[in-house]
């Protein structure tokens, strides 16, 4: 049965065709796949790389909101719910043991110390157990990830249970390919009510579920998906409050703010580089905007061109730190902590972590998500993340029987917030691995640290939430902001679709970042990004809009 | 009247001085940074977090970080494991170096020219990674110590220093050797090697860096962590808490441990550097005349 949507054929093959290079890449197939840019496929290679969205739900399990678990503050238009107390009794989700005592290896990666490995951690034998089988973790180095996939992908040496970051999957050539090779096929497991069986699995997003559709089937499991503020502006709340500052609402209050608010000789600068967060607050798309029927680039924008003006000025009234103005690696997060920086560019999970680390040791530390505002004290277009973090595959040709327990693994790893099974998968023992704090809310042991990074929550996906109730202001301040944030996603045109960026038009992006990192930085006059753009034009920008536009055109969409 | 040429007269007091300054400076500029590691490995939570990163003035005094380290079994599995990767990967790497440097050195051995041509190929030519994954693969060495000692068992240049150290042996003293009746085996022990005791230092201070330092080839072949060297666990702690700034998606708000502070990165950067700057010392004396005929001869 060939489940491949008829939008899914806009590929790197559409692409040179279009660009009248096709018969170039058909005739030296070799020789162009041996010199061809890193990422991405070999041109002429073929497959489906456009997904249509539209097409893709008949593929995607089933729906079923997982009721056993309320959070106080309900997350609106795709934002987290907030606990702002922990739940005082615990569900227990799956009664029936989800194993039947296999061994299975799973890889994951880590951007963390290594936990001691199986047989010398007690957190690894008392998930395994619960579960009723065992999983052994290989844990990637988070870093070298990508090189680390491309070998094992390559070599076809996949273990049972791999963890794949989505940003990997996109720079792993010919993954769309090795993926039909390697990993099993979901679809008659979990297509429909047929995920009725897992009702944790269910219990995840269809929008999420898309994105595990490969080749048109369903071969990854989606991870976390509800998280998707990319990045945000935090601010120095506490060191505001005893300025008398207050939160901007337009780029000129911001400007002005930064200016009173730096001050070298008390070691205190406004900003660090918040040139991503910029282009939300001027509203620039995140990467292409349909207008009038044309499709627009973000760099071809009037509101591109004034956010990159505003941060010139940021950077011209030297208002951003030094280190990070002199140096890539400068390290933002303790500056902000130690109070150099009052307001910088973080992932949302920065924020909790700030005020994890600060507060033990600095009960004042307070930091919050700037109040959100536009340029012109409208509303700002946020960047959203569409695609989950992360996909889980199981390897092929595991037989029915053991893709079946692995399943029934991955859903009680998807158990939410709130049931014992989440709680046990990501805390481990209380007593041993956690306590108990005044409010109910688990608090890690030493041992703790040392044996439970992510590693079994990394296997499956789950609805998150905000959920540090040990830190109820926190909670209720980040809830309530998500919500509004959700309120200002940028329009995007090609939303849903997953879509192979073609090589050139990958490559052609650092550079023409680079030249206008030279602009912001003020080494090149402002009046040469127009240069700038119409150079990304001519390199390949305007062939690359011709490919967009044929996605657009194939998913019904233009 | 000195007949000494101008650069080997007695050098001016003020030349000293400048000569003397600008060596101080230099070696500042090189011990400055191992200088603020070591403070910040040895400074309590407060003080780094009060410095915003690096600690350079010192503020208090905590063993803390190094407790820490040594605690959960896993950085010292690893030194363990860095230490007889290093032991045993030096003592291959020199004996197959002393082998094919001496056979090589040789100008009648077999096939020798075209065998040094090839080796010298790969000075140009490095194969890439995904091949050298497939070929690790297919000799099965996926998840074995030897994955990270026999595919860079032989380095050409060093091959290239040694070989060029044996070919500046004077031919008579093998000669000698022969009439009395040594084997090419016995020669090369009993005569060559003790006449080589500097390059071979040197070369083998080279090998034993390298497998110290070596961490890419363990991200590739081990997927066991309990094999993984000190400098990949390093790698670890070094970069924690950074999957948010690379603007990875992947979500970690699973309550995940907290990023350990800087002094425990500190501390495991001390941990690493410690066995070379005690082994540099011993080795330095032979290490200007190992490089100088690396230099020369070729």
């Amino acid at each position: 049965m060939n489940n491949s949507p008829e939008g899914a054929t806009t590929s790197r093959r559409g692409f040179l065709g279009l660009v009248g290079l096709s018969a170039v890449a058909v005739a030296s197939g070799g020789l162009l796949a041996g010199c061809s840019t890193p990422a991405g496929p070999r041109p002429g290679s073929g497959g489906a790389t456009a997904a249509a969205l539209d097409k893709l739900t008949s593929l995607t399990p089933a729906h079923v909101p997982y009721a056993g678990v309320t959070p106080d503050i309900v997350g609106q238009n795709g934002a987290p719910g907030g606990f702002t107390k922990y739940p005082a009794s615990l569900v227990d989700a799956i009664t029936a043991k989800p194993g039947k005592g296999g061994h299975y290896k799973a890889m994951t990666p880590l951007w963390g110390p290594l936990p001691p490995p199986l047989g010398k951690n007690s957190y690894f034998e008392a998930v395994n157990a619960d579960l009723g089988a065992t999983i052994e973790f290989n844990i990637l180095d988070g870093m070298t990830i990508i090189e680390k996939m491309n070998a094992v992908i390559a070599g076809g040496d996949v273990v049972d249970i791999t963890m794949i970051p989505s940003w990997t999957v996109n720079q792993i050539p010919q993954f769309g390919e090795a993926v039909d090779q390697l990993f099993e096929d979901l679809t008659p497991h979990l297509q429909g009510d047929a995920v009725k069986k897992y009702p944790m699995l269910a219990n995840i997003a269809t929008d999420a579920w898309k994105w595990g559709v490969f080749n048109g089937k369903l071969i990854g499991i989606p991870g976390s998906y509800t998280f998707p503020m990319g990045l945000i502006l935090l601010y120095r709340k506490d060191l505001f409050d005893a300025g008398g500052w207050t939160a901007p609402k337009t780029a000129d209050e911001l400007l002005a703010l930064g200016k009173e608010i730096t001050d070298p000789k008390k070691k205190r600068w406004a900003f660090g580089d918040i040139k991503l967060m910029t282009y939300q607050l001027f509203r620039a798309p995140k990467e292409w905007a349909l207008s009038g029927g044309k499709l627009v680039h973000r760099y071809e924008t009037p509101e591109f061109e004034a956010a990159v003006a505003f941060m010139r000025k940021l950077y011209e009234g030297k208002l951003i730190h030094p280190d990070i103005v002199g140096s890539k690696g400068a390290n933002a997060k303790e500056l902000f902590k130690s109070g150099q920086i009052l307001i910088t560019q973080d992932g949302f999970g920065g924020w909790k972590e700030m005020l994890e680390q600060m507060l033990p040791t600095k009960p004042d530390f307070w930091i919050e998500g700037l109040p959100h505002f536009g340029h012109d004290g409208g509303a700002p277009g946020y960047h959203k993340n569409e695609e989950p973090g992360q996909y889980t595959f199981i390897k092929k040709g595991l037989g029915k029987e053991k893709v079946e327990e692995i399943l029934s693994l991955l859903n009680y790893l998807a158990a939410p917030f709130g049931t014992q099974e989440n709680m046990l998968s990501v805390y481990g023992v209380e007593g041993k691995h956690y306590t108990k704090t005044d409010a109910g809310a688990p608090k890690r042991t030493d041992l703790g640290l040392k044996e439970a990074p992510p590693t079994y929550f990394f296997l499956s996906g789950r609805p998150d939430a905000i959920t540090e109730s040990e830190l109820p202001r926190y909670v209720e301040t980040a809830a309530t902001w998500y919500n509004e944030a959700a309120k200002h996603w940028a329009p995007n045109p090609h939303e849903g679709i997953r879509i192979q960026r073609p090589a050139k038009y990958a490559a052609l992006e650092q550079p023409t970042e680079d030249k206008i990192q030279d602009v912001v930085r003020g080494r090149r006059p402002l009046s040469e990004l127009k240069q700038v753009v119409e150079e990304w034009r001519k390199d390949g920008g305007d062939e690359s809009r011709e490919f967009y536009m044929k996605v657009l055109q194939d998913n019904g969409r233009a | 009247m000195s007949t000494r040429p101008v650069w080997e007269e007695r050098p001016s007091l003020p030349g000293r001085l400048a000569k003397g300054l600008t060596l101080s400076f230099i070696a500042l500029i090189v011990l400055f940074p191992i200088y603020i590691v070591t403070l910040t490995s040895l400074s309590p939570a407060d003080a780094v977090n009060e410095a915003g990163g690096l600690v350079v003035v010192p503020d208090g005094f905590s063993l803390a970080a190094y407790r820490e380290l040594f605690s959960g079994g896993v950085v010292t599995q690893s030194v363990l494991v860095s230490l007889g990767i290093t032991a045993v990967g030096t003592a291959v790497s020199l004996v197959c170096t002393v082998l094919a440097a001496y056979g090589l050195s040789r100008p009648g051995s077999l096939f020798h020219r075209p065998l040094l041509f090839m080796i010298l190929l790969t000075f140009l030519f490095t194969p890439g990674m995904i091949p050298s994954y497939l070929l690790v693969k297919s000799l099965g060495l996926i998840d074995s110590y030897w994955s990270l000692i026999l595919p860079g068992a032989i380095n050409a240049f060093n091959l290239v220093v040694m070989r060029a150290f044996f070919m500046n042996i004077p031919e008579e003293v093998p000669d000698s050797a022969r009439i009395d009746g040594a084997s090419e085996f016995r020669i090369l022990t009993r005569i060559v090697l003790p006449m080589s005791r500097g390059v071979i230092a040197v070369i083998g201070l080279f090998y034993a860096v390298g497998y110290w330092n070596a961490f890419f080839n363990a991200i590739l072949y081990l997927n066991d962590n309990a094999k993984w060297p000190l400098q990949l666990v390093m790698r670890q702690y070094v970069q924690q808490g950074q999957s948010l700034t690379l603007g990875a998606a992947v979500d970690t708000s699973s309550g995940g441990a907290l990023p350990p502070n800087l002094a425990i990165q500190m501390a495991i950067v001390v941990l690493a550097l410690l066995p070379v700057l005690f082994i540099y010392p011993f080795v330095q004396r032979h290490f200007t005349k190992g490089v100088i005929i690396g230099a020369v001869k070729g």
